[in-house]
């Protein structure tokens, strides 16, 4: 959300959030590299640092991909999604590097070009042990060099948010891949339990957190679909928290209705900019305020403030003998809908 | 996300929940235990190198310098295994190991001798990568001689070591000791 162009925007928050990221890798990188040689003199030094610099990449993304799901699961990891592109980009070129090791050490020495090498010197389609593992590697990079590329803003708003989002889900096939990659390439020829052991728990524990999430929002979903009236009754005016939202379903989407300074309003509860869960959100200086990345809306209109030019759909609502009703026809994005009056509905019968 | 994302990362997950799984447990559960020989370890066994695996007992390791770098070398009981571990990065790629029964001595000038004439009597007996220890298989004709540290990207050889002028721990076990050749 931005009246001019800045490349990134930058902030106190994303430089700790990137300074915290870079050291915690430099610190991994800097044990593995240095202390593993000390403990096994026998250690491979260039195969470790191939290792290390690949693991490192496999460990990001397994962070990345965890981050989502926990913030679905609890609020309080919010603060590690806020700028979790950077990871993913950081992750793109950890595997990057890890890449250029493999054809200098592996595919450098020989007749053809390395990356050449790298594509015809294993072959062996039919073999599962034997497979060529490389190919899954080079596919989940290119996965996330495209996501990488698209991460920024300018693509956010030039593909919009649902495409964007929809592109975006390909870092699951890419994490799949990762994963075939490791199990077929490292692990074969590593012999050791603690490498088997890590690889499983990450990625059982990232599809766990992703299935956990997702039967929370089917359950949520569920529990919100209740008949096609022209007005829905969506629960009482009390369970409402002051200047916080609550979630329903209505015609296949999510409607956030928060409630502020005596009033309703009820808009989509999909953020504009990565579609982030606004009714998770809550007012702020008047304005709904995404949890995700700060983007905010007039809770009246669904539009951001001048000079931001985001837009979300508005609904009618209104308050009668202490329920709140809900039109669940999408109003167009930015068209002001009259606040429905708490008080005077609760003493009036309807407002 | 929108309801059409929800639907497809809830498919997405149930998906990846069976097939992660199943690639974990096969690729993990019965990945071969034991290495496939190489198709070379014949051919070596032909040319009369010993089995890999006759190197039970490796000795204590002796530093040796030679040629400005060094070693820490080991043998087993009968001699026919040779440990060698560079004590620093040799900086020098493609570093392989050579046996040659043709001896020199320390005094000898390797630099001066045509580097293809050594070589093309030697063995070819392993590689070097980095500070690591490897074992090398020595031919069982394997008396003294020397060890040739080639390196193949640079066509440099880069030390000549006689095995004849190692102390005894090359053939009995011994305190570990430092010895100047250079």
């Amino acid at each position: 959300m931005s009246a001019a162009y800045k490349s990134v925007q930058w902030n106190r928050q994303k430089l700790i959030y990137d300074a915290v990221m870079l050291a915690g890798i430099a610190l991994y990188l800097g044990i593995l590299l240095k202390v593993t040689p000390l403990l096994n003199p026998n250690t491979d030094l260039k195969n470790l640092e191939i290792r290390a610099w690949g693991s490192a990449a496999f460990i990001l993304l397994t962070l990345i991909l965890s981050i989502g799901p926990l913030c679905r699961l609890d609020r309080r990891f919010l603060p590690l999604l806020y700028n979790r592109r950077h990871l993913g980009v950081v992750t793109c070129a950890l595997a990057a590097y890890h890449g250029w090791l493999v054809l200098g050490w592996y595919h450098a020495f020989g007749n053809v070009e390395p990356i050449v090498s790298l594509f015809t010197s294993n072959t062996r389609w039919d073999s599962f042990f034997a497979f060529p593992f490389e190919w899954l590697g080079v596919a989940a990079w290119s996965i996330m060099l495209l996501m990488a590329a698209t991460s920024h803003d300018f693509w956010l708003a030039n593909l919009t948010a649902p495409v964007w989002k929809a592109l975006h889900m390909a870092v699951y096939l890419a994490y799949a891949l990762v994963v075939g990659h490791v199990v077929l390439g490292a692990l074969q020829t590593s012999t050791g339990v603690a490498p088997a052991i890590l690889v499983s728990v990450a990625a059982l524990w990232v599809i766990g957190l992703h299935l956990a999430a997702g039967l929370k929002d089917r359950h949520l979903d569920r529990a919100a679909a209740s008949g096609d009236d022209r007005w829905i009754d969506v629960g009482a005016v009390d369970q409402i928290p002051s200047n916080r939202a609550t979630i329903i379903t209505a015609g296949g989407e999510r409607v956030a209705i928060f409630r502020y300074d005596g009033k309703l309003s009820a808009v989509s509860n999909v953020c504009q900019h990565q579609n982030g869960p606004l009714g998770e959100g809550r007012i702020i200086d008047g304005l709904i305020t995404c949890p995700w990345h700060g983007f905010q809306y007039d809770p009246a209109d669904g539009q951001s403030p001048p000079p931001f030019a985001e837009r979300i759909p508005t609904f009618r609502v209104q308050v009668r003998d202490g329920r709140v009703l809900l039109d669940p026809t999408p109003q167009p994005a930015g068209t002001r809908v009259e606040p429905a009056r708490i008080d005077g509905a609760l003493a009036g019968g309807a407002a | 996300m929108t309801r059409a994302h929800r639907i497809a990362h809830r498919g997405i997950f149930v998906v990846m929940a069976v097939a992660i799984p199943a690639l974990l447990a096969a690729g993990i559960g019965l990945r071969p235990r034991v290495p496939p020989l190489s198709e070379d370890e014949a051919l070596f066994i032909d040319n009369g190198f010993a089995p890999a695996d006759v190197w039970a007992e490796v000795g204590m390791e002796t530093e040796i310098g030679i040629d400005g770098l060094r070693f820490a070398l080991a043998t087993d009981a009968d001699g026919r295994a040779l440990t060698i571990r560079p004590l620093e990065i040799i900086a020098r790629p493609d570093l392989l190991v050579y046996w040659s029964a043709r001896e020199t001595g320390p005094g000898d000038d390797a630099a001066g001798d045509d580097v293809v004439a050594r070589l093309d009597d030697a063995l070819l007996v392993g590689s070097l990568s980095g500070r690591s220890r490897r074992v090398l298989t020595l031919p069982a004709q394997a008396e003294g001689g020397n060890l040739l540290v080639y390196s193949l990207g640079y066509g440099e050889l880069l030390a000549d070591l006689p095995l004849r002028d190692l102390p005894p721990a090359r053939l009995e076990a011994t305190p570990t000791q430092t010895t100047a050749t250079e």
